[in-house]
């Protein structure tokens, strides 16, 4: 019998007992998660942290991204005549060098973000003169990826492509259903020391009948399996209803807009969640890896998609590197760049599998089991 | 009329194969007032389904007002010509229940089903015109025609327990199919219905004699809508022949050893030409009850329909065109969806030629046109873009607007099967399911 | 007409299991061979089974039949209609313009010197005075001659099939190329009307009602269940219907009174009573021990120094070090659609992806997986060949330079760079059009997540 429907049955029950007919006060599934002093949250939302102001007026004075792969095309090799070009010469070329990139310059003018108000963490404790201010008001946001994405057309919302279609991703491919398990929670108001576990789920996300919105009280079975390598545990605070864990090395995230398997790494990575009952939202943080990032993009979003929105792949790398601030390499260039991903959760139960158990006719027995 | 057979059709020889002219309702196999047929059995009710894909700006396609007093925005106004026949329904929305959003996929299957789908894979339930064609299409020669205008056969949104059913895409293939031999002997001579043959020589001049007979034992209303027929056929006819020996340009100056289509190609002209062709094909097989179950896609869902000078298709300018700073829309956008509704409305008018009865074969019909999306920019399937067209026998009215304010397309879905007559409790499942007709359109 | 069958390149014994999954040791004297409805052919025409496209049809050489259906693709459309062929003698030499946003009239590498469509897709010729069997039927090319039609499709075989069991054109399933929509043809298999098979890269795969993974269970006797109870809250029976007749190597058997169930080769067929997680995902029941896949034949393994290695979406198969596996995919953007994903084909795609050009550079990102020269599988799907790696071309032993790989459907096999630890796959979808139209795809015994469409 599903929890909701329990929680039905024994409110009606409870009215009877009273000999009333009003219903005993709904208890929200998170509430409930609560008093095992546990809850968890499964990923219904994820976009790459772009912070927009009406028109981009703010962000984006000099407008958005112009120098897609067809404008970009069209100006090199502007002759239409059939036989005029050579595939090698041209196409190929360029898609030889977004599959190999360097740091040369480029001609094409690449659109970068401005302003000084965008999402992230403070991944340095510094305030810095190229740090942002979140829209919260807090200072020293180290976002400098936001720069370089934030006037694609792409990446904006709401009509954005890979914004839209690729958060439509987000909720439709399983791969994406993202756990964070809390543990040791005494309060979602405060409570000094929470362990965070993150995993993944194997079921469909919990939504009303359009299929936007997402609900609270969904039960995920934990994929033990495939997500060995996303099952990460990390210490948090909440403070002010707000999740703040402590920065590891790498936190690895999961977070495909399409069909390929991404695993997106965060040097110095923190979770920084709004939490209550029946949701979180907030950003995931930290030195994003530029060729991960980059290389995964690509993977992502075919030529044509990043054509939908004027997304210049060749400016986007250069651009990575100069504004990269963080994990010099050998050559000592940085090689990490602070970013954020916004993310949503609804509340989710979660199940592990079970323990195989032969019975007596021979079948496996699927009891749950943590 | 001893001498016609009961599917009032003509068999004949023609250059030693066998070729079919399937006759329209002529009033000598109608009652006194053309009512209904000469042996008491009601109208046949035919149904059919158009569609067109990447959706409209609902801004400027939607009316303002409902009713039937309103006025076609600019992107609808196309389908003035039609407005008395129609009846439009906006703000009806596709749910999902939480299934994915498929591009270009999930929107059509709601709305033809009444089912979201899982994965594109994924073929929930059988499509309308499938359901609708297993209670009225059995008596006919075909159960149901499938036509596209965009020279695919897998151009197709009906489909039966998970099979798609491929759609005619080459006219010349429609017409030998429709008036070449009623079916393919296995173990007859090798014999393969030459449409340039039947073309050419008319596959009137195979069933001549009949054709005379039957001339001269009709009324003069018959006689005139018999001359009109054939005079539509051999026009036809008359077109497919030029296109069969117009000489293809090739360097190596190759005659062209066999018959070839209407060119290939997706110019928005084009498609039209080939539109044309299939709809005077579609009306021809319906009024002659080939079949009462008929489908016609004038484009794809990912609408690869081109604007000759512009350099994208309908569906990628979906994405890429800007929304112009002034108009608040894509207007190329717009372009194509007024090309469609172009299409839809001659499509809806192509029936109204057809006299039969008291009224024409209009009159006898459904014609669920739907699209695929909303507002194909973000695969919207809020609003996905629904009209009716035809009276259903008399049993629907027309040129209402019905806003339905966020209610599932399953009501619309639903609203059709009962009006056809289909006595089902409902359309569709979960937040689509649907058991209340539209209550404003039935008569 | 006589209908010919041959077995070619088959290796004896493999029972019922996926060599993936845990499985029992093969019996020897086992043999599994895919049953086929067999059907009249034309003059020569054979049936031959091969290892991983399970039955197919080939011509009286043995050459493997392929068909080429007519398509859309983003831009325009491509194949034959039905009753025509549209690959022809024409040497196509510029891009059509069919994937965005690149125009049409760029001039392909190797113009002057590229085949054409008939060339690297023979038509399967018919003499003048053929008759149509079956159906097969004859249809006319524009130049006049005839050619075989297998249901209204026009088929060809492969310039790349060398011999008898090749299907080396193109490939149903699992890594490889799409060779512009190209099909192999073949006999329908002869399983109930509940089930169907399709190829996979384990093998031939039973379903039934057109999706659910079917089953059997080690603790079933033969044409007995002992599924019950509360086994059946997990695992539903293939029910047959009262009509159903037994069928080829499928039989019904009562597991209750008046309750048919299938069975295939005596084993009871199960599919899932319900799925593992949500509908998109690559549910396989043969993970339950007990519990194995059922496959009406399955594909012999692969070089035993491989490794299979668990990554974020399923398993993949990787060399010994446990680095995985690539395959490479090309497609040309022309009309003809012809690939470019093997050696004899113009490597200029595949050098501009791994190295912008440059051989050393591609040999750095997708280095070869070398093989020792005499170095055998069981698998005719691998082989090891002699590679020029500064041209990807062909070599032969001896030649300077050359180096000995690992090839797959003749294809060499990559690792990437930039895979660090066993299980990484950052080189999947690495290059155009998530690595399929040129570019890198990890070579996927099962993906989970991204393996039903």
């Amino acid at each position: 019998m599903s929890l909701i429907l329990k929680r039905a049955l024994l409110a009606t029950a409870v009215a009877g007992v009273l000999g009333t007919s009003v219903p005993a006060a709904a208890v929200s599934p998170g509430e409930q998660a609560l008093k095992n002093r546990a809850i968890s949250y499964v990923m219904t939302d994820s976009q790459w942290a772009v912070y927009q102001t009406p028109g981009g007026k703010d962000e984006c004075p000099n407008g958005l991204s112009k120098w897609g792969p067809r404008e970009r095309f069209k100006e090199m090799f502007p002759d239409r005549t059939p036989g005029k070009y050579s595939l090698k010469d041209t196409q190929i070329a360029l898609e030889g060098s977004i599959w190999n990139p360097d740091t040369s310059p480029d001609t094409f003018e690449y659109i970068l973000a401005g302003g000084t108000t965008s999402y992230g963490a403070n991944l340095d404790g510094k305030v810095g003169p190229n740090d942002f201010t979140s829209p919260e008001g807090e200072k020293g946001i180290d976002n400098q990826l936001f720069r370089v994405i934030g006037c694609d057309d792409n990446m904006r919302g709401p009509n954005g492509t890979i914004y839209g279609v690729g958060g439509n991703y987000v909720r439709n491919v399983t791969f994406n259903r993202m756990i964070v398990e809390l543990t040791n929670v005494d309060s979602l108001a405060n409570d000094a020391d929470v362990d965070v576990k993150i995993t993944r789920g194997l079921d469909k996300l919990m939504t009303d009948s359009g299929g936007d919105r997402m609900l609270p009280g969904g039960t995920q079975r934990i994929d033990t399996r495939w997500a060995k390598k996303f099952t990460q545990t990390l210490k948090g605070k909440i403070v002010d209803g707000v999740l703040r864990t402590t920065p590891v090395p790498v936190l690895k995230m999961i977070d495909t807009r399409n069909r390929t398997p991404i695993e997106d790494l965060f040097r110095d990575g923190v979770l920084v969640l709004k939490v209550s009952s029946d949701y979180a939202e907030g950003v995931a943080a930290g030195y994003v890896d530029i060729n991960r990032f980059y290389f995964n993009f690509n993977k992502e979003f075919n030529t044509f998609v990043q054509a939908y929105g004027r997304t210049d792949a060749h400016g986007m790398y250069k651009k990575m590197k100069e504004l990269a601030d963080a994990y010099p390499g050998k050559d000592g260039k940085n090689t990490a760049i602070s970013g954020a991903v916004l993310m949503k959760f609804a509340q989710a139960f979660v199940e592990y599998p079970a323990k195989q158990v032969v019975k007596d006719d021979g079948a496996p027995s699927l009891k749950p089991a943590r | 009329m001893a001498s016609f057979n009961r599917r009032r059709v003509l068999r004949g020889m023609l250059n030693g194969g066998a070729v079919t002219v399937s006759l329209p309702l002529l009033n000598c196999f109608l009652n006194g007032n053309g009512t209904a047929l000469a042996d008491g059995s009601p109208m046949p009710l035919r149904f059919g389904t158009w569609f067109w894909g990447c959706g409209m700006n609902a801004r400027i396609f939607n009316p303002a007002k409902t009713g039937t007093n309103f006025e076609f925005p600019e992107e609808s106004a196309p389908l003035q010509k039609v407005r008395k026949h129609i009846n439009m329904f906006s703000n009806y929305n596709g749910y999902r229940d939480g299934a994915p959003n498929l591009c270009h996929y999930t929107g059509w299957v709601i709305t033809k089903t009444g089912q979201a789908p899982d994965s594109r894979n994924d073929r929930p339930a059988s499509t309308i015109d499938t359901l609708i064609a297993r209670q009225i299409g059995r008596t006919t020669r075909f159960p149901l025609l499938n036509a596209t205008a965009t020279g695919d056969a897998q151009t197709s949104f009906s489909y039966e327990a998970g099979t798609l059913n491929p759609a005619e895409y080459s006219p010349v293939n429609f017409y030998t199919r429709l008036f070449g031999p009623d079916f393919q002997d296995p173990n007859a001579p090798t014999f393969t219905p030459n449409p340039r043959i039947m073309a050419r020589k008319s596959v009137l001049s195979g069933v001549l004699e009949q054709t005379t007979s039957l001339m001269s034992e009709v009324g003069a209303e018959d006689k005139q809508r018999l001359e009109q027929y054939f005079a539509g056929l051999r026009s036809l006819e008359h077109q497919f022949d030029l296109q069969l020996t117009k000489p293809t340009p090739i360097a190596s100056c190759k005659a062209p050893s066999g018959p070839k289509d209407p060119q290939a190609g997706m110019a928005s002209e084009l498609v039209s030409a080939r539109h044309d062709l299939m709809t005077q094909l579609m009306v021809m097989a319906v009024a002659c009850d080939q079949t009462r179950v008929f489908n016609m896609a004038y484009s794809a869902a990912q609408a690869a329909t081109i604007k000759v000078g512009y350099e994208k298709p309908h569906h990628t300018t979906t994405h890429e065109e800007p929304v112009d700073d002034k108009l608040q829309y894509q207007p190329v956008v717009s372009w194509f969806t007024q090309r469609a509704m172009e299409k839809m409305a001659d499509f809806v008018e192509a029936f109204t030629k057809i006299k039969e009865g008291d009224g024409t074969l209009l009159d006898n019909c459904l014609i669920y046109c739907t699209s695929e999306s909303g507002l194909a920019r973000i695969h919207s399937n809020d609003g996905i873009p629904l009209f009716a067209a035809g009276r259903a026998g008399g049993r629907m009215k027309t040129g209402y607007h019905i806003d339905g304010k966020g209610a599932s397309n399953g009501a619309v879905g639903y609203t059709m099967m009962r009006l056809m007559g289909m006595d089902v409790k409902s359309f569709g499942t979960k937040s689509n399911e649907s058991s209340t007709p539209i209550g404003e359109i039935v008569a | 007409m006589r209908v010919n069958t041959k077995i070619a390149g088959l290796v004896a014994a493999l029972a019922v299991v996926s060599f993936a999954a845990q499985a029992a040791a093969p019996k020897k004297s086992d043999t599994l061979i895919e049953d086929y409805v067999a059907e009249p052919l034309p003059p020569g025409f054979q049936v031959i089974v091969t290892e991983r496209d399970g039955p197919v049809f080939a011509d009286a050489k043995g050459h493997t039949l392929y068909n080429w259906p007519h398509r859309g693709l983003r831009i325009g459309s491509a194949g034959d209609y039905a009753g025509k062929s549209a690959c022809t003698d024409e040497r196509v030499t510029v891009t059509g313009g069919h994937m965005e946003p690149y125009p049409p009239g760029l001039t392909v590498p190797n113009a002057e010197n590229r085949p054409t469509c008939a060339q690297v897709w023979p038509p399967a010729l018919a003499d003048a005075d053929a008759k149509p069997v079956g159906a097969w039927s004859v249809i006319t090319r524009d130049d006049g001659r005839k050619q075989w039609a297998y249901r209204n499709q026009a088929v060809y075989t492969s310039f790349l099939d060398h011999g008898p069991g090749d299907v080396l054109g193109t490939t149903a399933a699992g890594p490889g190329g799409r060779a512009g929509g190209r099909n192999v043809v073949g006999p329908a298999s002869n399983v109930p009307p509940v089930f169907t098979v399709n190829s996979t890269i384990r093998g031939r795969m039973l379903r039934a009602d057109g999706r659910a993974m079917v089953y059997t269970w080690d603790k079933d006797q033969p044409n007995r269940s002992n599924c019950t109870a509360k086994c059946l809250n997990d695992w539903k029976p293939v029910y047959a219907s009262a009509l159903a007749e037994s069928r080829g190597q499928f039989n019904v058997f009562e597991r209750e009174p008046g309750i048919r169930q299938w069975a295939f080769r005596g084993r009871p067929l199960y599919t899932r009573a319900q799925l593992l997680g949500a509908p998109d995902l690559n549910d396989e029941g043969g993970d339950v021990p007990g519990w194995r896949e059922v496959y009406v034949q399955t594909v012999l393994p692969p070089p035993k120094e491989f490794t299979q290695q668990d990554t974020i979406t399923g398993i993949v198969l990787a060399d010994k070090h446990g680095k995985t596996l690539y395959v490479y995919n090309c497609q040309e953007d022309t009309s003809d659609q012809l690939s470019c994903d093997y050696p004899e084909a113009v490597q200029d795609y595949r050098l501009a992806i791994c190295g912008r050009g440059d051989p050393v550079r591609c040999q750095q990102q997708f280095p070869y997986v070398p093989a020792a020269k005499n170095a055998k599988s069981e698998s005719g799907l691998w082989t090891v060949m002699w590679i020029n790696p500064n041209t990807g071309r062909r070599a032969q032993e001896g030649q300077a330079g050359a180096m000995s790989v690992w090839a797959f459907r003749d294809r060499p096999v990559y690792t990437y760079e930039g895979d660090l630890e066993p299980g990484d796959i950052m080189g999947h979808q690495f290059g155009e059009s998530e690595g399929l139209n040129n570019g890198y795809t990890a070579y996927f015994i099962k993906n989970v997540f991204f393996g039903r469409e």
